[in-house]
């Protein structure tokens, strides 16, 4: 028995030919491949996506607690005689008119030359995009020669928040018990006790609103670096509680966190504040509770 | 097929999981300064009166309730501490009808001289 090696040869050929993939085993494995890619990809460009929009919310969140922490720290510090006038000319659509400070320690300020500044305008102008607003402020020092325009020169300013689609002011007056959109000084010499402020960004559906209190009894913080600082100090705690119940045998409260109690007429003292979550609360006083 | 899947589930979980984080924390950082307003407007009123007080839900979602009581303190002397106020602060994310989801608790001790 032979073997043709033509017969040989086709063998070989078949067997090549049915070892290889066909072209729809190809082109399957292809689409495959291209699913295993396309959903590897919509999964990074997922996470970057994610990525970017956290960053962003993450760093205008911590704007926002920054910016509404300097304004807190700000008007809860402001010593007496200051004078606050808002909206007394004319506004921008959307803007409750700008806000001028006098008196008191300037807040945002970066150099020495701005915080010798004597008062502080918080003005909201037209922005950069349209239709939009910016809250700038403005550091401002009184002219020694005050002119029938103006009693500032403005030293600096500075973008506070941008991209604005409404920024307004509201104030209460303890005597009316009513909320007012303007404030004038030369009606109402005393501060408001309370600021609130409402705003709105373009970008961002969410309406802002934060409500601050303004301390308008503190005696400068300055007193308090000079020699008499300790006594001061002592008589005006004696002072703050011996009008109010205490005898004379008693001693001072022991507290565990007692403001600097630098009074000029009664106001409400915070002594302790706590925050817990649901359920929980911190003690965190050294006094007995009855 | 299978390692693939896996892996993508995976990755898809640990995504939502960080999204649903970053969302908790911006949540908790609204309700804070809620808190804060709250604390600020109930703490400071001319004259306390043991009341519970409710605010308005924000554009957020958040809904805030705030209470004064009268509380007798004393030092270490036995010696009462009078106008002394506890004012406490809630605030939560409305979820629903009845959810409260995030509640947040501040409070505070007030000495107002002018409240009766």
């Amino acid at each position: 028995m032979c073997i043709h090696p033509h017969h040989l040869r086709f063998r070989n050929q078949e067997s090549k030919i049915r070892n290889a993939f066909t072209l729809i085993e190809v082109l399957l494995a292809m689409g495959v491949i291209g699913l295993l890619i396309g959903g590897v990809y919509g999964l990074a460009n997922g996470s970057i996506q994610l990525g970017v929009s956290m960053n962003q919310s993450r760093i205008s969140e911590t704007r926002l607690t920054n910016f509404t922490a300097a304004w807190r720290d700000y008007l809860e510090n402001l010593p007496p005689g200051i004078r606050l006038s808002c909206g007394l000319e004319k506004a921008k659509r959307g803007a409750g008119g700008n806000l001028l400070i006098e008196g008191g320690q300037v807040p945002f300020v970066w150099t020495r030359a701005v915080r010798l500044a004597d008062a502080v305008e918080f003005a909201v102008v037209r922005g950069q995009e349209t239709g939009s607003l910016k809250l700038n402020v403005r550091h401002l020092k009184r002219l020694e020669k005050p002119n029938a325009f103006d009693a500032y020169s403005q030293i600096a300013e500075l973008t506070l928040l941008d991209g604005l689609k409404e920024f307004r002011w509201e104030f209460y007056d303890t005597e009316k018990k009513r909320w007012f959109a303007t404030w004038d000084s030369t009606k109402r010499p005393a501060p408001p006790l309370y600021l609130k402020l409402h705003f709105e960004f373009l970008k961002d559906p969410r309406e802002y609103e934060f409500t601050y209190w303004i301390a308008n009894d503190l005696v400068p913080r300055t007193a308090r670096l000079g020699p008499l600082a300790p006594a001061v100090h002592v008589a005006n705690t004696h002072d703050l509680f011996r009008g109010e119940g205490w005898g004379e045998g008693n001693t001072l409260p022991q507290f565990a966190a007692v403001p600097t109690p630098h009074l000029t007429s009664p106001r409400n003292i915070p002594i302790v504040s706590s925050i817990s979550s649901c359920g929980e609360r911190d003690q965190a006083s050294a006094m007995t509770k009855a | 097929m299978a390692l693939f899947s896996i892996v993508a589930v995976g990755m898809t979980r640990a995504l939502d999981q960080i999204a649903q984080t970053t969302k908790s924390s911006r949540q908790e950082a609204q309700v804070l300064r809620v808190l804060e307003s709250v604390l600020a407007e109930v703490a400071h009123q001319p004259e306390l009166k043991p009341r519970t007080i409710s605010f308005p839900k924000t554009s957020d979602g958040i809904d805030a309730s705030a209470s004064i009581e009268k509380v007798r303190l004393f030092t270490q002397d036995k010696a009462e501490l009078d106008k002394m106020f506890l004012i406490r602060a809630e605030a939560w994310l409305a979820d629903g009808a009845s959810k409260r989801q995030l509640k947040r608790q501040m409070e505070t001790y007030v000495y107002s001289p002018s409240s009766p």
